[in-house]
């Protein structure tokens, strides 16, 4: 597997795309998990803004992410000046995936959305990580109740991104949709951009991708670096979220995730 | 090296095949996305390659691709940004959508009795010339359907020839034969084939895209496209040529001469930048420049501002006197300018060259019409300097009606 994405090439559009969301919305905001992607769109979004970033970060906290990615939240804010909003939810039952995800997030952004009126959010999503985000716009409109009418997107014409407000409703910003799971990690490698320290192997295991204790499994890995993790990458044959409980159900029901407002 | 590459054609031809299985022959997919798709998962029909795309469970059991699917493959070193898009007639618009960001296109046909070159074929051949995708590479497939017979494909091969001729399409068009489900002559050689001299799909495809000759004879003029104004500061692209630090440039709309400087790329300040780049400066005097304003070289200046030609492709149905009655939104340079259509004066059948006045406009039709704008806006020819000489024309109330170029 040799080929690569040009990294230069992908950082241009990421960071057209946000200073386009800039200009174009009144009140935007950004989705941080203090996972590796949303991580690299702010440091994307530092640049792009010339050192500051101009809008509020948003983590959703359901109270039982890692010890590790909280520490990281707090020198991450202190780091890079982050305006963070901290948006809580609760946990209403022992169950994991579909019913859990759908309760949790997503309620507390709605929540959030309503108190604050933001009209667009910057969410860090690629197409590569399921075939549901494959058919996802870098400007994708959501209605009031959250809902993606995916059979009814606006047409993209050679970078004249559709962002007609509708009373009530939002958009979703995608600046990070033809990045791949390699391409980050290329590209945190090479800004040196700090990252939450679960994603390097201890004990023989890592997280290669993050979500809460209940919800998330390590994988076997000695990849206890940056270069380590990008050589991992090129030999693996399993899918990046392969070890989320909540993708093991129906390829559907991310979609109806998605429909629903859940990124 | 990158590439990007949209695959093109009528539903039923076979796009979504090509696709599905240069995704698992190359080895470019995953082995649990492939498990997937096995029939013990999909009920036990018959193995679709197709299928690895068609990820909403809808579209799967109606057998249909809905919207824009991006895969990549990696090929010989290269990575392929493959772009499927749908081929019915009621999504011609987010098929638009899939054409917009190429460079090179694969044109799906099907040599089968009964599909073959049809007027929605002709549609998205012409649509995909319009959006500015030079050269494409005509697969003729299902060969396996059509007995692999030289003369199915020399059939197909005369009437494409015939109609770009006369649809007045000048793209670079090289024909290969094909059989996607089978996977014949696509990465080795054909074996059903012998009469077929040429190199395979995949092959002729890397050396299409190592020579692109996109047909649009772009010129050696600067364009800079302002994207926002912040604080005393600009952000913006440049589209065309390169700019110097501390450099003259005339600002349209207006003419106005002012100085460009303090320029940086991201937080670094550089000396010089080139197209295509996202840049940060300042100008001297500000003029109140804004986004969608644009900045020339000394001595250059748009090839029009208010009264221009157009040809508009439209992607729904509408009457002429309902087209020459709205006002529409000239949206290709980031900014919205209310358009009126003062006179049509030619409408052209995608399928014939006949003129027809007063007829219904389908999407079948190109229109060359005379449009005014309601305020200054730079263009140019499409043919110079494609970005900013193409737009969206949309309804009032915002619904795309159709695209088109300035002549």
């Amino acid at each position: 597997m040799a080929a690569e994405n040009n990294l230069k090439t992908l950082e241009e559009k990421s960071i057209f795309i946000l200073r386009e969301a800039n200009a174009k919305f009144k009140h935007i905001a950004a989705l941080w998990s203090m996972g590796k992607d949303s991580t690299t769109m702010l440091a994307l979004a530092r640049k792009a803004f010339m050192g500051k970033i101009p809008f509020q970060v948003i983590y959703i906290d359901n109270g039982i992410d890692f010890p590790e990615s909280y520490e990281f939240m707090e020198e991450m804010v202190k780091k890079w000046g982050l305006d963070l909003i901290i948006a809580k939810s609760n946990i209403k039952s022992e169950l994991s995936g579909f019913s859990c995800c759908g309760a949790n997030k997503t309620v507390a952004l709605k929540k959030l959305m309503k108190e604050k009126r933001f009209d667009a959010i910057i969410a860090s999503i690629r197409r590569d990580e399921h075939s549901i985000r494959a058919k996802e716009r870098y400007f994708s409109p959501r209605d009031t109740s959250f809902k993606w009418d995916y059979k009814n997107q606006p047409a993209e014409l050679w970078g004249n991104y559709a962002t007609k407000i509708y009373d009530g409703s939002h958009f979703r910003v995608h600046p990070l949709l033809d990045w791949s799971e390699s391409d980050v990690w290329r590209y945190i490698k090479k800004e040196k951009i700090p990252i939450n320290p679960l994603y390097l192997a201890k004990d023989g295991y890592r997280y290669r991708s993050l979500g809460c204790t209940h919800c998330t499994v390590p994988i076997k890995s000695s990849a206890s670096s940056i270069e380590g993790i990008i050589k991992e990458l090129k030999i693996t044959k399993t899918e990046e979220r392969s070890g989320r409980s909540q993708d093991k159900e129906k390829a559907y029901v991310m979609e109806k995730l998605r429909s629903l407002g859940y990124m | 090296m990158d590439y990007r590459i949209t695959l093109l054609g009528e539903k039923d031809h076979g796009k979504s095949t090509l696709l599905g299985n240069l995704l698992i022959k190359t080895g470019s997919i995953k082995r649990s996305r492939i498990n997937s798709i096995l029939p013990s998962s999909i009920g036990g029909k018959r193995f679709e390659p197709g299928y690895l795309l068609d990820s909403f469970k809808e579209e799967r059991d109606r057998g249909m691709t809905i919207d824009q699917t991006s895969a990549e493959i990696i090929y010989k070193n290269n990575l392929l940004h493959m772009t499927d898009v749908p081929g019915h007639l009621e999504l011609l618009k987010n098929m638009l959508t899939g054409a917009s960001n190429a460079s090179l296109g694969i044109f799906v046909v099907s040599a089968k009795m009964g599909e073959g070159f049809t007027n929605q074929s002709k549609r998205h051949l012409y649509l995909s010339n319009l959006m500015g995708i030079g050269a494409m590479l005509v697969a003729v497939n299902k060969m396996d359907m059509a007995d692999f017979k030289e003369k199915a494909f020399i059939d197909i091969k005369k009437s494409i020839t015939d109609y770009c001729s006369a649809a007045g399409i000048k793209s670079r068009l090289v024909f290969v034969p094909i059989s996607a489900y089978n996977m014949e002559n696509v990465i080795e050689r054909a074996k059903n084939m012998q009469w077929y001299d040429g190199k395979p799909l995949m092959h002729t495809l890397l050396e299409m895209l190592e020579h692109i000759n996109p047909g649009i004879v772009e010129q050696n003029g600067m364009r800079i496209l302002i994207q926002d104004k912040i604080d005393d500061a600009f952000f913006g692209q440049v589209l065309y040529g390169k700019i110097k630090n501390g450099s003259d440039i005339i600002l349209h709309p207006g003419g106005k001469k002012v100085r460009l400087f303090n320029l940086k790329k991201f937080n670094k300040v550089i000396g010089s930048s080139k197209a295509p780049s996202n840049i940060y400066f300042k100008l001297n005097p500000d003029a109140n420049a804004s986004r969608g304003d644009i900045l020339y070289g000394i001595g250059e200046h748009p090839s029009a501002e208010i009264v221009f030609n157009a040809k508009i492709f439209p992607i729904k149905n509408i009457s002429a006197y309902e087209l020459s009655k709205s006002k529409v939104s000239f949206n290709g340079n980031y900014s919205n300018v209310a358009m009126r259509i003062t006179g049509i004066f030619d409408i052209t059948k995608a399928a014939k060259v006949p003129k027809r006045k007063n007829a219904a406009i389908t999407p079948n039709y190109a229109i060359n019409m005379a449009v005014k704008l309601a305020k200054k806006c730079p263009t140019e020819h499409f043919n110079a300097y494609p970005i900013l000489g193409r737009f969206g024309m949309y309804s009032k109330s915002g619904i795309l009606l159709g695209v088109g170029i300035v002549e």
